[in-house]
């Protein structure tokens, strides 16, 4: 295969992965915001009806009296399947529609795409008990024929802007692969000597000529720029276009059934009305009409006033100061008396717009979400099927010039060709001395790519099933169990012991795999997380969902301590810092991915379901480590952990410092701030952000961090500053702490967020990067894994103290004091680092 | 307790059907006597028709008393010549007539189960000491929608300062809701007045006397209560009230649907022959009357007349009229 069809069917497959991704991701999102509207107007319908169920309960009257009521409103909506009230022993007192015998039992079961909702009834007058209960059945497919359409409708929109972005870099990227194809060619020929035109420098110096007459610069270097350019362009285009028609596709099919529930409110009102003046009731005489808009209203969030216009006489109810659009709809009264009867609703624009920019605003995640998703599935693909050929080569001219002539391995296409001249070159030309492949750091570097894709969908798989757990745990839990434990705290468990089990088994994952290699510890722990993922979705109590957890946890625990152990084995004092930033990308990217996602593909792919995609994921991952990530093994054999090792470690006061000053705090504000107070900060009465709204803004830390780490780490390395950017992130977070003192609401935690995520950035990579460093001596001795396994495992006494001490400050400062408590001990234990002499090589070494 | 009826009639029904299986009782038929106080009404309709449909055998006799408290006083010799199985009765006065008070019984034969219906308060009309461990081989059904409801509703219909209330003579049900009234007129701020009538003449001029005699009186609204005589005149009264533009409300339907008052909060008297006829089919099965509660009926309603609302220009609000029954 030539180099043109191997780049476009690699750019069409990630094009594709991507488009498939967001529109499915779109219809999820589509799915939920659908099924929530039509759900909302027959919760209206409900609470409309149990609110008039409620009303003759007050006046003493009985249930029943509301049969003909409940008849005409089953009979008005052909979607609303039955509606029955039962007793509280769950006795039907009265019935419209198909109901079945034990409705309540209707209540679970979800398979018949009947959906009920339940509303209690108030207790009449003079009894505190419930009357009982009132459930309305739904015919969930009215959702699903428009879900179906607009899938439809999107598949369509996909392909027709896949075709030409595949069009386009087949097109570009035929010019790109005649270049490619033309250095090639003048290499082959200056190997073989058909041509002595200079092609490279490293060729020419292999050769024994002058390599200032070659070109200068790596020609792999900027082919692969533009290959990423190339792709980026494509994916970005057909993504931000299918984006922008899935967001008109979406208003044209959610507005109107965002509409139809403020027509079901025009209809209730106006029947109720209508009935009143078709028993003769004198337009100028009706009377209570008021309370039936404003019982409406009550129920309607999005509807500022109502208006019910009969001839000549208005009744209102409702404010009227609000900005609206007015929904006018005619009522037939059957009497001649009120010829021109009409009803007004003033929906509330803000409350449109809201929907509107939260549609936008969600499908915005999906689109960062899918582009950091194509973006590591294209790094991977290019870094293989690309650069990893040319690098090859690169090795043998370097070496060659170096003095270590050697062949290459058979390679693929065009390049395969330069590499059978060059290998035929080696063999006729004994004169030079043989040497074996020699990997250069440059090298090695690349092979950290390889681990990234892997890394990232073990994260992006944590990630997505920690967003939706504590409400799985709920759901196993039961709503009637009861323990001697509080109901928050038993839903919390899992999660609880996926981090105990995942920080207590790093030190011994990192002394293990220092011992059997990466590539093996990878695995295992990759299939262990893959195991606890998989029986977690068949969990059935609560406590087999614990121990599902823990192996999962323990599987985590030794593939992220394989991971940064592989990213310390693969680089040096000089690329550390840029090494671990590949790591916190990739880390971010997934945790960012699997947060934004996990709550929509949770609702509508089921639980289980999304567990089982999370498997899916980490196997993936694991297919990827399988046939692209070499062994690595240190080459001394070690022995298991001991103890005494972690002692040893806590008495090198340089490691005490990095792990107490200027690892601990970052994850006591990533667990304490970012995951326990900005949420309950966000969602309070204080600022009154919704669910959805709080989780968009805390993805500002990720986004932040993403961009930052890998602008922040080369330059950390470039000057040798790991420590000043580190201490740079510490100040950072404190003083984006201390922001809430000047300026509060929701834009100035945005703001936070997004500091706090720039210092992660700034940070993180360098810490990572400064470990080896401190330990010098213990990482020869213990083994990188060990060292950094229990560095990580320190790290984490930060992730546990976050929560506890940040809630008893809550209950002590409030929120402000809180964020401003933490801003203040972040910049102590950042200016007690930066005291330290920590960043000093004790005697020089470099790793 | 009311809303676990059905499970409980159900699970009795079940139990008395074993003992009938058990005791393999003859099929023989079931003599049952009913004791009208004026004629047939719906209560004695909605009575024959569920017992017509429980399969048991019946036969049947007609007392009617013809509102005559002299034939009402021969009841308890009638009842002892025809020897039925289990006797009707309609109404405070006709179950009186049958059984008489608790402390002051008829001579009629303990042993005949008597099941009662339109009795609007058994134990205020001496019937029973008390609801329930009376130990009279009686029980039956009340009419009457509790006294605070029905005000709860008629205030939202029309507010009154002076409630006029068309009391009857010697009527038990009567003095017992004109007693009622009187105990929750504070609560509910208005002043009752009451004009009787004393039955005996001409019953269209007695009531139109008594019609007069509240108008003078000016009361903003007008109750009638629940008495067969009442009920049977009660337009007499209605339309010079109604004339006057002042709604009349009805503690019972018929009044509503045939005589021009404007609303009541009733229970239907059909209604409440069934759900008699439902514990008559319990005790024919084999339960003693002492288990089977007197109770109301577990369901009652709005009826409204639209024309006289147009009469007197008094409307219900919307909200009301949405759970009422319309009649014209």
């Amino acid at each position: 295969m030539n180099l043109h069809a191997r780049l476009t069917a690699m750019a069409a497959l990630v094009l594709l992965v991507a488009v498939g991704l967001v529109a499915i991701l779109d219809v999820m999102a589509f799915s939920r915001s659908y099924h929530d509207a039509v759900r909302g107007r027959h919760a209206w319908s409900a609470e409309e009806l149990a609110a008039s169920i409620d009303g003759a309960l007050a006046l003493g009257l009985p249930v029943k009296n509301a049969t003909d009521q409940v008849t005409r409103k089953q009979a008005g909506d052909a979607s609303i399947r039955w509606i029955t009230v039962v007793d509280p022993a769950g006795t039907v007192i009265l019935s419209a529609g198909p109901a079945p015998d034990h409705p309540l039992a209707a209540l679970k079961a979800t398979d018949s795409g009947t959906l009920v909702i339940a509303r209690p009834l108030a207790g009449s007058f003079g009894t505190a008990e419930s009357a009982g209960t009132l459930l309305l059945a739904w015919d969930g497919g009215e959702v699903t024929t428009a879900v179906q359409q607009m899938a439809l409708t999107l598949v369509g929109w996909g392909l027709a802007l896949l075709v030409p972005a595949v069009a386009l870099v087949a097109l570009v990227g035929r010019w790109l692969a005649a270049r490619d194809q033309r250095w090639l060619d003048r290499l082959r020929r200056r190997i073989t000597g058909e041509s002595t035109e200079p092609a490279d420098r490293d060729l020419e110096a292999a050769l024994g000529g002058d390599p200032k007459l070659a070109p200068a610069g790596r020609h792999e270097d900027s082919s692969k720029i533009r290959a990423h350019l190339l792709c980026a362009f494509a994916l970005v285009v057909a993504l931000v276009g299918f984006n922008v028609t899935a967001v008109r596709e979406f208003e044209s099919a959610l507005v109107p059934a965002v509409e139809a529930r403020s027509q079901a409110v025009a209809t209730t009102i106006g029947s109720t009305v209508a009935h009143a003046l078709k028993l003769g009731v004198p337009p100028d005489r009706l009377r209570g009409v008021e309370d039936e808009i404003r019982n409406a209203l009550e129920a309607s969030p999005s509807l500022s006033w109502g208006e019910v216009l009969v001839n000549g006489s208005t009744y209102r109810a409702g404010a009227s100061n609000k900005e609206v659009r007015v929904l006018q709809v005619p009522m037939s009264t059957g009497s001649q008396d009120a010829a021109t009867a009409s009803i007004q609703l003033g929906i509330r624009l803000d409350h449109l717009r809201n929907t509107q920019l939260a549609t936008l605003l969600d499908l915005a995640a999906i689109l960062v979400v899918s582009l950091l998703v194509a973006y590591e599935i294209l790094n991977f693909a290019i870094a293989q099927g690309v650069v990893r050929p040319l690098t090859r080569l690169r090795s043998a001219f370097s070496d060659a010039a170096a003095g270590r002539v050697h062949k290459v391995e058979a390679l693929p296409g065009v390049v395969g060709e330069v590499a059978t001249a060059w290998n035929q070159r080696v063999a006729s030309a004994s004169s030079h001395e043989a040497g074996t492949a020699q990997i250069s750091a440059e090298d090695r570097f690349g092979k950290l790519y390889r681990i990234r894709l892997p890394l990232f969908l073990l994260i992006f798989a944590e990630a997505l099933s920690i967003s939706f757990m504590p409400l799985y745990a709920g759901h196993l839990l039961g709503p009637g169990d009861d323990y001697w434990l509080k109901r928050q705290v038993l839903v919390g468990l899992p999660i609880a012991a996926f981090m105990i089990a995942w920080a207590i088994s790093q030190p011994f994952a990192g002394s293990w795999s220092d011992r059997v290699g990466r590539r093996r510890s990878l695995l295992i722990g990759m299939g262990l997380a893959a195991v606890g993922l998989l029986l977690s979705g068949f969990a059935q109590t609560l406590w087999d969902l614990i121990l599902w957890r823990t192996i999962s946890g323990l599987g985590y625990g030794i593939g992220f301590i394989a991971c940064t152990a592989y990213v310390q084995d693969h680089t040096t004092t000089t690329n550390r810092g840029r090494g671990m930033a590949v790591f916190v990308w990739a880390f971010s990217a997934g945790t960012l991915c699997g947060a934004s996602i996990g709550g929509v593909v949770a609702d509508r792919l089921g639980h289980s379901q999304a567990l089982w995609l999370s498997t899916t994921l980490v196997l993936t991952g694991m297919a990827a480590v399988r046939w692209c990530v070499e062994e690595y093994r240190p080459s001394q054999a070690r022995e298991p952990l001991r103890m005494s090792q972690i002692g040893d470690l806590a008495h090198n006061h340089r490691f005490a410092a990095l792990s107490l000053f200027a690892a601990i705090p970052p994850k006591f504000i990533i667990t304490g701030v970012n995951a326990f107070v900005l949420p309950l900060y966000l969602t309070s009465p204080l600022l009154g952000l919704s669910q959805a709204a709080t989780g968009r803004t805390l993805m500002a830390f990720n986004l932040a961090t993403i961009v930052l780490s890998e602008l922040s780490a080369p330059l950390a390395d470039k000057w040798s500053a790991h420590r000043a950017f580190v201490i740079a992130g510490g100040v950072v977070a404190g003083l984006a702490l201390l922001l809430t003192r000047w300026w509060e609401g929701p834009w100035a935690i945005l703001a936070v967020v997004t500091l706090l995520g720039v210092a992660n950035g700034l940070g993180q990579a360098p810490l990572l990067a400064l470990v080896p460093r401190v330990c010098d001596v213990e990482v020869k001795q213990m083994g990188a894994g060990t060292v950094m396994g229990i560095f990580r495992m320190t790290e984490r006494i930060g992730s546990i103290l976050g929560p506890l001490a940040a809630g008893t400050m809550i209950a002590v400062m409030g929120f402000v004091g809180t964020l401003e408590g933490i801003g203040w001990i972040c910049l102590a234990t950042i200016g007690a680092f930066a005291l330290m002499p920590v960043a000093t090589a004790r005697n020089g070494a470099k790793s | 307790m009311l809303r676990l009826m059905p499970l409980r009639a159900l699970a009795l029904r079940c139990l008395a059907l074993i003992g009938v299986v058990a005791a393999a009782l003859p099929a023989a038929e079931i003599h049952i006597m009913m004791v009208q106080w004026r004629g047939e009404t719906e209560a004695e309709i909605g009575f024959r028709e569920y017992l017509d449909r429980s399969g048991l055998k019946l036969r049947w006799t007609v007392f009617d008393c013809k509102l005559d408290p002299t034939r009402g006083a021969t009841v308890p010799a009638e009842i002892a010549a025809a020897k039925p199985d289990l006797v009707y009765a309609f109404s405070t006065n006709g179950a009186l007539a049958v059984v008489g008070r608790h402390d002051a019984p008829t001579t009629i034969d303990p042993a005949i189960p008597v099941v009662f219906t339109v009795v609007g308060d058994p134990v205020g009309a001496g019937l029973v000491p008390t609801l329930t461990g009376h130990g009279r081989n009686l029980t039956g059904v009340s009419h009457l929608v509790p006294m605070k409801t029905q005000l709860t509703v008629l205030s939202q219909v029309a507010t009154f300062k002076k409630l006029g209330m068309i009391d009857v003579a010697k009527s038990v049900s009567a003095r017992l809701i004109r007693q009622e009234l009187e105990t929750l007129a504070k609560d509910h701020g208005y002043v009752l007045s009451a004009a009787t009538v004393t039955p005996g003449g001409v019953p269209a001029e007695a009531m139109a006397a008594a019609a007069t005699e509240l108008l003078a009186q000016k009361p903003d609204a007008v109750y009638l209560p629940s008495d067969g005589f009442l009920i049977a005149n009660a337009a007499a009264a209605i339309a010079p009230l109604t004339a006057a533009g002042i709604p009349v409300f009805s503690a019972t339907e018929q009044p509503v649907r045939k005589s021009g008052a404007l609303l009541g909060v009733v229970a239907s008297y059909r209604a409440v022959g069934r759900f008699a006829g439902a514990k008559a089919e319990r005790i024919l099965r084999g339960a003693k009357p002492g288990e089977v509660p007197i109770e109301p009926l577990p369901s009652w309603q709005v009826v409204y007349n639209a024309k006289v609302a147009r009469q007197v220009n008094v409307y219900p609000p919307v909200g009301l009229l949405k759970l009422a029954e319309a009649v014209e």
